[in-house]
């Protein structure tokens, strides 16, 4: 039941970026807008990713990096990470230690200072 | 009593006593880690193991492509199957990193920063010997990231049949 509800979820998820792709970040069916910066006016560190993401799709760095710059820290950070986690294989082509220093716990809470951090400034 | 942790290069496993970690499939250049370690460390150069475990540096032999291979061969870790996990000493659960800073930053921060301070705590308390404070917070990083994930769903689920109404 559980896997079936995460399954479910990941394709809607999913199925809304690709559509979100398709109908471009200028259209009127366009994004959907996140409630917390509706009611509050404050930018959450991932505030912008979404269009960030679009814009690194078509290949405009510029234009993704003004609207969150963090995305490229943290999407290569995430990208080994998942292949750390779920392609063990791929990753024994790399340092082991490096993988285990990576995503250790002081590294993760580093990344969450990093993500505090971000929100303060920004929101100054 | 000294614990001991190593890496198959998959997982961590621990802790461990001397006595057990000689049974291991520990090769010169597996991964330990032991309170004292800075960083994990390869079997050959730890100091409390490597003589316990008998790596002694070998004099550099020029080796024959054959030879190379063999040792190649050797080298990588015997994968160790499920059953064997049931005893006192257990893999390290999943510290759900990814997936919370996923959710961080491309959808809910606040239940994402969550679940960024359980995934944290995994690894530490992992190789501090606390294997139930380890699996209770990465079942709490995997709680307040799913519930970030049906919340997203639930959202898009929501803004699609809207979108459908206003369309139509």
């Amino acid at each position: 039941m559980g896997k079936i509800l995460i399954g479910m979820s990941l394709i809607l998820v999913l199925g809304y970026l690709i559509v979100l792709s398709y109908v471009g970040i200028d259209s009127e069916i366009g994004a959907i807008n996140c409630p917390l910066y509706s009611y509050t006016g404050l930018e959450c560190a991932g505030c912008g990713s979404q269009r960030a993401f679009l814009h690194l799709l078509s290949f405009e760095y510029r234009e993704a990096f003004l609207q969150n710059p963090i995305l490229f820290i943290l999407l290569p950070y995430l990208i080994l990470g998942f292949v750390f986690f779920y392609f063990k294989r791929v990753w024994s082509m790399l340092p082991e230690r490096l993988g285990i220093v990576l995503f250790s716990s002081k590294a993760a809470f580093v990344v969450l200072f990093i993500l505090i951090l971000w929100t303060i400034v920004r929101n100054i | 009593m000294k614990r001991f942790f190593y890496s198959d290069g998959e997982n961590q496993f621990g802790p461990f006593t001397i006595e057990e970690l000689k049974e291991k499939p520990i090769k010169p250049d597996t991964l330990i880690w032991y309170q004292g370690l800075e960083e994990w460390t390869a079997a050959s150069d730890a100091a409390l193991i490597k003589e316990e475990l008998g790596f002694v540096k070998k004099p550099v032999v020029e080796l024959s492509d054959e030879e190379l291979e063999q040792q190649m061969q050797e080298m990588i870790p015997a994968s160790i199957p499920e059953s064997k996990l049931d005893g006192h000493f257990k893999k390290m659960p999943y510290p759900w990193l990814v997936e919370s800073i996923l959710l961080t930053i491309f959808c809910c921060q606040p239940l994402g920063i969550v679940a960024i301070i359980y995934a944290a705590q995994v690894e530490s308390k992992f190789t501090k010997g606390d294997y139930e404070g380890a699996k209770k917070a990465s079942d709490n990083a995997a709680l307040f990231t799913k519930i970030g994930l049906f919340l997203t769903a639930g959202f898009v689920l929501f803004y699609f049949i809207i979108a459908l109404g206003a369309g139509m």
